[in-house]
């Protein structure tokens, strides 16, 4: 019986992801970081508002990537559990895909 | 006769200014180096992201479906910020020049003030004789024309500043929320694309010149953001522009590995990550040194960042100064136990390089520490045993020196100094590859290569080979000199990670020394007030120490200054003895060499 899941795949696929979270989140910090102090008054309002926008962009973007790890994970293990059923590999296999970073 | 007088007006006052442009530069470059992550996010969406490890044909299915619009998403985010960050950065430039301007028309408007205030005065009452009234008509009138343009110079400045509040206001509007992000940017093809496209596919750097400048600002603003790693290491682009790529890869380097905790990083993340600190730390160094002459602290110019290079050791060259503009130019190329955690001591050394130039006259320079090759260092220090670390470092860094010159079209002054090893690998890029440097500085040598015969082999004129080895540095005596074998010196009672080093290079054969006097070259004096009484490894360290001989006359040679350079007797090999070195006699100065 064939698996229906390349597990190492998964796994690799998944914490990259996870990386992409943490970069996204890295950005989203960065941005938050910006200072509005150089800019003439007229600008500086309208910066803050820029940088309180992306923020919440980067970080939303950051969200969506976790997402994206938990359910390729998450569809990994459900279609792994239907084939543990038939096969041990499977069974062997759903240790495998868990959470790294 | 009647003559009329008209008093100058009270010119109006300068408005209150205070915008800061570099902290405007600052924030622009942070929102370009954020742009970059959401290109990289972009391009991992559209490439390993699919390849989710999913056999069931509905499940993948649907996995990438899903994919396709956050790719697009993340393209149009990267796009959108990148403009803003551009219209950010221009902005700030624009602010730094309008600083300059306020500055003078603050200036003028004050002494304008005082002159209207002293000609009013001057004709109450009016003099009585008509050619002191002549005279008073005549200030009058010209202190009125001044005033006028002053106040159209004011009007200028006025429009100036707020044409450019209306370009960044307007770039930053245009992107505030995801749908207007969308609407403008998605499915838009990045400007990097067809920039990389275009490029040469050679090295030759006076290629890669003019396929950089046939751009437009618009691409190759793209190509920093999108393609750091390519814009900051590719030789023949210009070093302002290498900078800011360099300066997006290190930032976000910086950002990225700092988010991961340190007990989940990988091992390469965490040789990147210890890397990128070096490199930031080194950075700082310079950008909180100042010039002794101006006062004012020196910019910092990221020529290469290449973190993960040589298995990790890594490669990075920064230089204190303006590599694209500045008259001298000096490459410094250091050596034993090198790798890009030693960037900043290296970064003190050119430091301290730029700063004796200033003092001794230099008013454009640029001095940048190249750790560009495989030096010998940790695991590889074995590889100083031979001249093969060495003849492949000088292949680079006549690279390195020959996109120096490409990316120039002036006629600037190029000192190529190499220390220890790194001196080995200098003299091997002028032998072996001879690039366009005009001067060549050996410090504490071990030897000029197999390939160097004489100071003249190094294609520059033995005149302008120039040694400096201090009598008693233990490195210093382990070139060929004369009929005595290198390896007759007793390396064996070395000890310590740099005295193991300098074991293996006693038996190296690393080539002439070029303080003897067969070699040829102009040997400086190189001695330190706290000289060793024998050979050792301490004096192998100082030659950029400030308030040495050998850095004053290193900053003479930097400069040009050829007069300037105190010479030093040369090592001799008399048939009777072993070499002899007169500058051990000499009881070693101490110049000044930033005025502290």
């Amino acid at each position: 019986m064939t698996l229906h899941v390349e597990p190492a795949k998964v796994r690799s696929t998944a914490a990259a992801w996870d990386t992409e979270n943490l970069h996204l989140t890295a950005a989203a910090k960065q941005i938050k970081a910006v200072g509005t102090g150089g800019f003439t008054p007229t600008v500086a309002s309208l910066v803050g508002r820029f940088v309180e926008a992306w923020e919440a962009i980067a970080t939303r973007s950051a969200s969506a990537s976790e997402s994206q790890a938990d359910g390729l994970r998450s569809t990994a293990i459900d279609i792994l559990q239907t084939d543990a059923k038939t096969d041990i590999n499977a069974s062997l296999a759903l240790s495998s895909i868990k959470e790294i970073r | 006769m009647t003559i009329t007088i008209s008093l100058p007006p009270t010119p109006n006052e300068t408005p209150e200014f205070d915008a800061d442009g570099e902290k405007v530069q600052d924030a622009g470059t942070t929102l370009r180096t954020s742009s970059s992550i959401f290109d990289d996010h972009g391009s991992f969406v559209g490439g390993k992201a699919k390849d989710s490890g999913l056999l069931d044909g509905q499940a993948a299915a649907a996995y990438v479906q899903a994919l396709s619009p956050i790719g697009r998403h993340a393209d149009a985010c990267s796009l959108a910020l990148r403009a803003a960050a551009n219209a950010v950065l221009g902005h700030g430039d624009e602010l730094v020049d309008l600083a300059k301007r306020h500055q003078q028309l603050r200036s003028d408007r004050e002494h304008l003030a005082r002159e209207a205030a002293a000609l009013a005065s001057r004709a109450n009452p009016l003099p009585t004789d008509e050619a002191e009234l002549q005279r008073l008509k005549a200030d009058c009138d010209r202190c009125t024309s001044q005033i006028e343009a002053y106040e159209s110079d004011l009007v200028r400045w006025t429009e100036d500043l707020k044409a450019s509040e209306d370009k960044v206001t307007a770039a930053l509007r245009g992107a505030m929320t995801e749908t207007q992000i969308d609407q403008t940017y998605a499915g838009v093809a990045d400007p990097a694309d067809a920039a990389r496209d275009s490029m040469p596919s050679g090295k030759d750097p006076k290629a890669v010149k003019a396929w950089w400048d046939g751009l437009t600002e618009e691409q190759r603003a793209a190509l920093i953001a999108a393609d750091p790693e390519i814009v900051g290491n590719t030789d023949g682009i210009p070093a302002a522009d290498r900078s800011a790529a360099n300066t997006v890869s290190l930032d976000r380097d910086l950002a990225e590995l700092g988010a991961i905790p340190e007990d989940q990083r990988t091992d390469d993340e965490q040789t990147r990550y210890d890397n990128a600190k070096a490199a930031d730390v080194a950075r700082d160094k310079i950008e909180r040194s100042k010039d002794p002459m101006t006062n004012e602290h020196y910019e910092a110019q990221v020529y290469i960042y290449d973190p993960m290079a040589f298995g990790g050791d890594g490669r990075v060259a920064m230089a204190v100064g303006d590599l694209d503009t500045a008259r001298n130019v000096s490459v410094s190329v250091p050596g034993l136990t090198t790798d890009m955690e030693s960037a900043q001591s290296n970064a003190e050394n050119v430091i301290n390089l730029h700063q004796a130039a200033s003092f001794e006259g230099g008013t454009s320079t640029a001095t940048m520490f190249w750790i560009g090759y495989d030096a010998p260092s940790g695991a590889d220090s074995a590889g100083v045993a031979t001249e093969g670390m060495a003849a492949a470092g000088g292949e680079r860094l006549a690279d390195t020196l020959d996109g120096l010159n490409a990316m120039r079209s002036d006629d600037f002054h190029l000192t190529a100094i190499g220390h220890s090893y790194g001196s080995t690998t200098v003299a091997h890029a002028m032998t072996d590859h001879h690039p366009g440097a005009d001067d060549v500085v050996l410090l504490g040598s071990p030897g000029a290569g197999d390939d160097a015969d004489s100071a003249d082999d190094l294609g520059v004129g033995s005149g302008h080979v120039f040694v400096g080895t201090n009598s008693e540095d233990l490195v210093g005596r382990l070139g060929q000199t004369g009929w005595v074998s290198p390896a007759a010196i007793g390396a064996g009672v070395l000890t310590g990670p740099l005295g193991g080093v300098v074991a293996q290079m006693a038996g190296a054969g690393l080539g002439h020394n070029p303080a003897e006097d067969d070699f040829g070259a102009v040997r400086f004096q190189a001695e330190s007030t706290s000289r060793g009484s024998i050979p050792n490894i301490d004096d192998h360290v100082k030659y950029y120490d400030h308030d040495t001989e050998s850095l004053a006359n290193m900053a003479h040679i930097v400069n040009g200054q050829y007069d300037d350079v105190v010479r030093a007797g040369q090592v001799h090999d008399p048939w009777y003895r072993g070499p002899v070195d007169p500058e051990s006699d000499r009881t070693p100065t101490s110049p000044d060499t930033d005025g502290s």
